[in-house]
C-alpha cells in the first residue's frame, strides 16, 4: 500500500491540530439538539398547539423545502422537523472546513510540499483528512442519538436521526475532497 | 554511486507555459552543488520534480539511482528537504514539528536534534505561531540535519536567518559533506554559494546556461583590469576580447575575456606598466551576465 504510507501519522497530526476545534463543533451541534428538544417541550406542550403550528407550516412550500415534510406530532417528529436540516448544515460546515484544513490549507501554505517530501504516499494526506472527518461525523451521530434517547425517544429512530446528520456531514466532506479549489 | 542526481532534457509545461525547457543537471555524490537562477527560472519546479511532487512532461531524471516519481516513497527515506518559506502548524510547538518531520521521514537522531537546537538557539517548546520567519526556517533546517539521509535538497534554506545563524548553517553543510552526504543548494546568497559549493549550475528560463566548478565558470567570463602606464596606451580597443574600455590619460580600465588575458597583458607591457589591478569576476557578476540576456547569447 505504497500510496497510503504515512496515513496513520498524518491522521494523528490532524487529530492533534483539531483537538479543540472539532470537539467544539461536535458539542455545539449536540447542544443545539438539546435546546431544540426543550424548546419544543416548552413552546408546544399540547398536541393541539403542535397540530396548529404544523398546519401553518405545511401551507408554506418554502418552509417545507428547507425543513422537509413533518411526520407527526410526537416529540421526536417535532424535533426532527424543527432541527434536522439545520443540524445537517452544521455537520456540513464542520466537515467541509475540516477537509479543507487538512488538504488545501496545507497546499496553500506549502506545508503539503514539506510533507510530500517525506516518506508519505500520494493518497496519505487526503485519506488522513477523510478519516478524521469521518470519525468526527460518527462521534456526532452517536452523541445526537444519545441526546434523543435521553429525552425518551426510541433508540432506532434516535440512531437514524444521528446517522442522517452524520451522513450529510460525510457528503459535504466528499464534495470538499474532490471539488477544485 | 557516482551521481546523486542526473537530469537531462527535463521539460515541464503548465498549460502553455514551459517552466522547464530541456534542463540538465548533474550532481555528483558527496558534493555541494549550487543551483542558481533568477526568480521564475525554474529552480523550484526542478526541485519539485526531484522530490516526486511533480511529474516531468519530458526528459529523464534519476535521483539516488531511482526514479523520483515512481520510487518517491522509498527515495524520501534517503533525502531531506528544506523549502525557502517554511510554514508550520500554528498550534504545534517547534519541537513537535521537528519530531513530526522526523517520524514522517522514518526517525531522527535524538542527540543530533538537541545539539542542533542548541547551535541554532531555537526554543522547541514555543508554539509555531510565536516564531519569527527565521525561527520557522530553523525548525525545517534542524529537522533536516537531524535526520540520517544521503541527500539534502535545500531551496533557499537560509532566507530569514541572521548572519550568525548563516554561519552555523554553513558549518552544518560542511559537516554533512564530510560524512559523504550530498547537498543541492538553491540560493540567492552568493557568498554562501562561493563558500560552500564545489560546483554550480546556473539556470535561466528553464534551461541550464552554465554548469561547472566556480573556477571553470570564471574562466568563461571576463576579468576586470585597471592599469596605469607611463605612456598612454594605444591600440587596446582593437585587441580581441577587450570590452568596456575607459581611458583617462595613462589610466585605463576595461574588462577582458579571460581566455584573451595573455595577449592583452603582452600588449600592455609595451607602455611600461606602473600599476596593475585585476579582479576575477565574482559569482554575482557571473550570475548577472545571465540576467537580462537571452540564454543563447548569454556568453
Amino acid at each position: 500500500m505504497n500510496a497510503f504510507t504515512g496515513t496513520a501519522r498524518l491522521t494523528r497530526l490532524a487529530l492533534r491540530r483539531d483537538r479543540v476545534q472539532l470537539p467544539i463543533w461536535i458539542l455545539g451541534t449536540t447542544v443545539m439538539l438539546s435546546v431544540t428538544i426543550s424548546s419544543v417541550k416548552s413552546q408546544f406542550p399540547t398536541e393541539a398547539e403542535r397540530v396548529r403550528i404544523l398546519g401553518a407550516a405545511v401551507d408554506s412550500p418554502a418552509l417545507l423545502m428547507l425543513r422537509t415534510a413533518p411526520t407527526g406530532v410526537g416529540l421526536g417528529a417535532m424535533t426532527t422537523f424543527q432541527a434536522i436540516t439545520f443540524l445537517a448544515v452544521l455537520a456540513g460546515f464542520m466537515s467541509t472546513l475540516a477537509v479543507v484544513r487538512h488538504t488545501r490549507q496545507n497546499e496553500e501554505t506549502g506545508r503539503a510540499e514539506m510533507i510530500g517530501a517525506t516518506v508519505v504516499g500520494r493518497h496519505a494526506a487526503l485519506t488522513a483528512a477523510m478519516v478524521v472527518t469521518a470519525v468526527a461525523n460518527v462521534v456526532l451521530a452517536v452523541l445526537l442519538a444519545l441526546v434523543l434517547i435521553g429525552a425518551g425517544e426510541p433508540a432506532a429512530g434516535s440512531f437514524a436521526f444521528g446517522a442522517s446528520v452524520g451522513a450529510a456531514g460525510l457528503a459535504f466532506a466528499a464534495v470538499a475532497a474532490v471539488a477544485p479549489s | 554511486m557516482e551521481t546523486a542526481i542526473e537530469a537531462s532534457g527535463l521539460v515541464k509545461s503548465f498549460g502553455r507555459t514551459r517552466a522547464l525547457d530541456g534542463l540538465d543537471l548533474t550532481v555528483r555524490a558527496g558534493e555541494v552543488h549550487g543551483f542558481l537562477g533568477p526568480n521564475g527560472a525554474g529552480k523550484s519546479t526542478t526541485i519539485r520534480v526531484l522530490l516526486g511532487l511533480l511529474r516531468a512532461s519530458a526528459g529523464t531524471v534519476r535521483l539516488l539511482e531511482g526514479d523520483p516519481w515512481r520510487d518517491a516513497v522509498a527515495l524520501h527515506r534517503r533525502l531531506a528537504y528544506v523549502p525557502g518559506d517554511v510554514n508550520l502548524w500554528p498550534n504545534l510547538t517547534g519541537g513537535e514539528a521537528i519530531d513530526l518531520f522526523g517520524s514522517l521521514r522514518g526517525g531522527l537522531d535524538k542527540r543530533r536534534r538537541s545539539a542542533l537546537l542548541e547551535r541554532f538557539r531555537l526554543d522547541p517548546t514555543k508554539k509555531a505561531r510565536t516564531y519569527s520567519k527565521g525561527n520557522r526556517q530553523k525548525v525545517a533546517v534542524v529537522a533536516a540535519f537531524a535526520s540520517d539521509v544521503d541527500l539534502y535538497i535545500l531551496d533557499e534554506p537560509t532566507s530569514g536567518l541572521d548572519p550568525l545563524m548563516e554561519a552555523v548553517f554553513q558549518d552544518c553543510v560542511r559537516e554533512v559533506t564530510k560524512e559523504g552526504r550530498t547537498v543541492l543548494l538553491s540560493s540567492h546568497i552568493f557568498s554562501e554559494v562561493e563558500a560552500l559549493c564545489d560546483r554550480v549550475s546556473i539556470i535561466r528560463e528553464g534551461r541550464t546556461v552554465e554548469s561547472g566548478t566556480l573556477a571553470e565558470l570564471r574562466h568563461l567570463t571576463r576579468t576586470a583590469v585597471t592599469v596605469e602606464t607611463v605612456e598612454p596606451v594605444t591600440g587596446l580597443a582593437d585587441l580581441p576580447g577587450v570590452h568596456d574600455l575607459d581611458q583617462q590619460g595613462t589610466r585605463v580600465t576595461f574588462d577582458v575575456d579571460t581566455a584573451d588575458l595573455d595577449g592583452v597583458l603582452r600588449h600592455l607591457t609595451r607602455f611600461r606598466v606602473r600599476s596593475l589591478a585585476s579582479a576575477p569576476p565574482s559569482l554575482e557578476e557571473l550570475f548577472m551576465r545571465h540576467y537580462g540576456d537571452r540564454p543563447e547569447d548569454a556568453r
